[in-house]
């Protein structure tokens, strides 16, 4: 994503100005809606200590000034000139891989349960390491096959030798 | 301490699994650190969770090498393939890989080796020095101090990437925010649980670190995995001669004064170190038009430099408990997970292992210096791993370490969040590093704070009645206005002392 706003510096950029504020203005809202609902925070009495809530409302006071600050510096940015436009397809193309990362782990977690651990990591390494080197496997098979196959058995039997038998986590 | 240190020292040596625990440290920390895209700090927080089992002592044993040699590992790369394998050897690549270029990749990696033992024990023998007495200082420290102690410690820590201060104290907070969650140590209260069991516990330090450091880090580099960087230089001979090292003394001086100073900065890191050694060896050098052709001072000054900020970035770790940089707080993680609270108490009820951290970075320096030498052929060959099969294997060790915390799966999906959040922040020019130290220091800044209002029965004025709280305070206004004053106020008012000038003209 850097790489496609490469033109412009992303923290002085406007539109990253905005998308920053609203990130940290999602954590603001959310922190806020949780504090106002905490009926043990605002009701009760904590005598000297000035009580739980006291430095979270400064914290979230805090990030929903600086979140607002960066938006709306944003938008006086936005409004004032050109700015070259985002290449979208190059973002989306850039996101693809990170994204498909973060799927096949929410699928690999309960894989574990079903095929064990030892299968599982096998199953993952493998075949991650098949989708990054598919360019290599196509020019040059042989050199990029026995890297996955090298890096699958030793990689994997140490991550299972360490943590299982060594460390003892309850991971079959 | 001596004693304290020769003792620890004497264990060390008559234990065959401390021994290999720091020797396999030292393999590991340099072969992750010479492999481009592999950060000291990732490979802190992807070995952490093996020594969830270990001693205190032997933990930070195998932490303590795999640090010492990350740093040193990070120069391998940036020599022979043009690479630095960790941020603290950006400057190296410079000189170092000019210098392999000319045939003699072996002498400049020899250089930066022992440059690198050379600023590793300095820093060590300052920390040993200076720690004790910062420690002794601070036991002085009552709850306003440590609270402004802490805020000043989180303040500078927003520095920690250049240029985006603001957002830095701005990921500093959603850190404190994130130290809050789960049950309030004074009232039991919870807070930002959202009735959900899971939270109520808080967020685990480990896994945040392993998400941001390491599977964030992973996010964004799948992309352009490929296969291994193809060397195009030779090895040459390994040793330079006598003369030519000893040429290099003041350098390795200079540069490790530097390292350790910068270092004992709260944010400053080693980046900036190498960065100063460099432009300093370039300034008194009498080669100046050599410098970028390969000049030996280059490699030696930032790279003694790199290896004293080990030690100077311990400073504020143990003795106040606010970690130096990205690393130190990695390694802070380790001792809490120990049950151990870096600060002045520790020196005071745990000497013997303070002389362990000391006496692990001794050793580890050592083998380094060791396994550089006679391995460095074999050093030189991972860097023909392929990319994707190590960012495959980083991943699979970021689920299994946070799974092993606490043997949660809870701590798997926190890890995920949270690298998730590392790779959003990153993509937005948000740093990540200060939400690891607000996550840190959060609790801390907290408890004291609030310790100090029920003391002072809930007059705010407690931090300006006090010289020292009010000293800290103050310095944090300043570190936080400094950024608007420089790019602001003081251009204004040169400009219109020039405007001035130029009527009186």
């Amino acid at each position: 994503m850097k790489q496609a706003e490469s033109h412009v510096d992303p923290k002085t950029d406007p539109r990253n100005r905005i998308a920053a504020g609203a990130f940290f203005a999602v954590w603001a809202v959310i922190g806020w809606i949780s504090m106002l609902s905490n009926v043990q925070i605002a009701g009760v009495d904590f005598g000297l200590d000035p009580g739980p809530g006291l430095m979270p409302t400064i914290v979230l006071t805090i990030v929903s000034a600086g979140s607002l600050s960066l938006m709306a510096v944003g938008l006086a940015g936005l409004m004032k000139g050109q700015l070259p436009p985002i290449p979208w397809r190059s973002v989306a193309r850039q996101m693809i891989m990170p994204l498909l990362l973060v799927g096949s782990l929410l699928g690999y977690v309960p894989l574990i349960r079903w095929i064990g651990f030892l299968a599982a990591n096998a199953l993952f390494a493998s075949a991650w390491m098949i989708i990054l080197s598919a360019a290599d496997l196509r020019r040059e098979p042989v050199r990029a096959l026995l890297p996955i196959l090298l890096g699958t058995a030793i990689g994997v039997g140490m991550i299972h030798f360490v943590f299982i038998y060594w460390i003892g986590v309850p991971l079959r | 301490m001596a004693v304290e240190f020769l003792n620890q020292l004497l264990q060390v040596l008559a234990s065959p699994y401390l021994l290999s625990l720091s020797a396999l440290g030292v393999l590991l920390g340099i072969v992750f650190g010479c492999l481009p895209g592999i950060s000291s700090t990732m490979s802190l927080a992807i070995l952490l969770p093996v020594t969830y089992g270990m001693s205190p002592e032997a933990a930070m044993v195998f932490l303590m090498a795999v640090f010492s040699a990350s740093v040193y590992g990070g120069s391998i790369s940036a020599i022979l393939i043009n690479i630095p394998g960790t941020p603290g050897s950006i400057v190296t690549q410079l000189e170092g890989y000019p210098l392999a270029r000319k045939g003699k990749a072996g002498e400049a990696l020899f250089y930066s080796l022992f440059a690198s033992t050379v600023g590793g024990f300095l820093g060590l023998v300052v920390l040993m020095l200076v720690a004790p007495l910062i420690a002794s200082a601070a036991m002085h420290f009552r709850s306003p101090e440590f609270a402004m102690a802490t805020v000043f410690g989180l303040t500078m820590l927003a520095y920690s990437t250049p240029g985006s201060t603001f957002r830095g104290v701005m990921s500093g907070a959603i850190g404190l925010l994130c130290g809050m969650v789960g049950f309030d140590v004074m009232t039991d209260v919870p807070r930002f649980d959202f009735g959900t069991a899971a939270l109520q516990n808080g967020v685990e330090l480990v896994p945040v670190t392993i998400g941001l450091f390491g599977l964030a880090e992973v996010m964004r580099n799948i992309d352009g995995a490929s296969l291994a960087q193809r060397m195009t230089v030779t090895l040459g001979r390994l040793l330079p001669s006598v003369a030519d090292i000893n040429r290099l003394w003041p350098a390795m001086l200079r540069g490790s004064a530097i390292g350790i100073g910068v270092g004992a900065i709260p944010a400053a890191g080693s980046a900036i170190a190498v960065a100063v050694s460099y432009a300093q060896e370039q300034r008194l050098s009498p080669r100046k038009k050599e410098f970028g052709t390969g000049v030996p001072e280059g490699i030696a000054g930032p790279e003694a430099s790199n290896n004293a900020c080990v030690g100077g970035a311990l400073i504020p770790m143990m003795t106040l408990g606010i970690p130096g940089d990205t690393m130190t707080a990695v390694l802070m993680g380790a001792l809490l997970i120990q049950g151990l609270r870096p600060g002045p108490q520790l020196f005071a009820d745990n000497a013997g292992f303070v002389a362990a951290v000391y006496v692990g970075l001794f050793v580890a320096l050592v083998l380094t210096f060791i396994f550089g030498l006679l391995l460095v052929r074999q050093f030189v060959r991972l860097l023909q791993t392929p990319s994707h099969v190590l960012l495959v294997l980083i991943t699979l060790l970021c689920i299994v370490g946070s799974f092993a915390i606490r043997n949660n799966m809870t701590d798997v999906y926190v890890m995920l969040a949270f690298g998730i959040i590392g790779y959003v922040m990153a993509a937005l020019a948000i740093p990540v590093a200060p939400l690891a130290f607000g996550l840190i220091l959060g609790p801390l800044i907290e408890e004291n704070v609030r310790r100090s209002l029920v003391v002072s029965d809930g007059s705010w004025m407690i931090f300006f009645e006090r010289p020292l709280a009010l000293a800290l305070l103050l310095l944090s206004l300043v570190a936080l206005l400094y950024p608007m004053l420089s790019t602001t106020l003081w251009p204004a008012i040169r400009r219109r002392k020039a405007d001035n000038l130029k009527t009186e003209a």
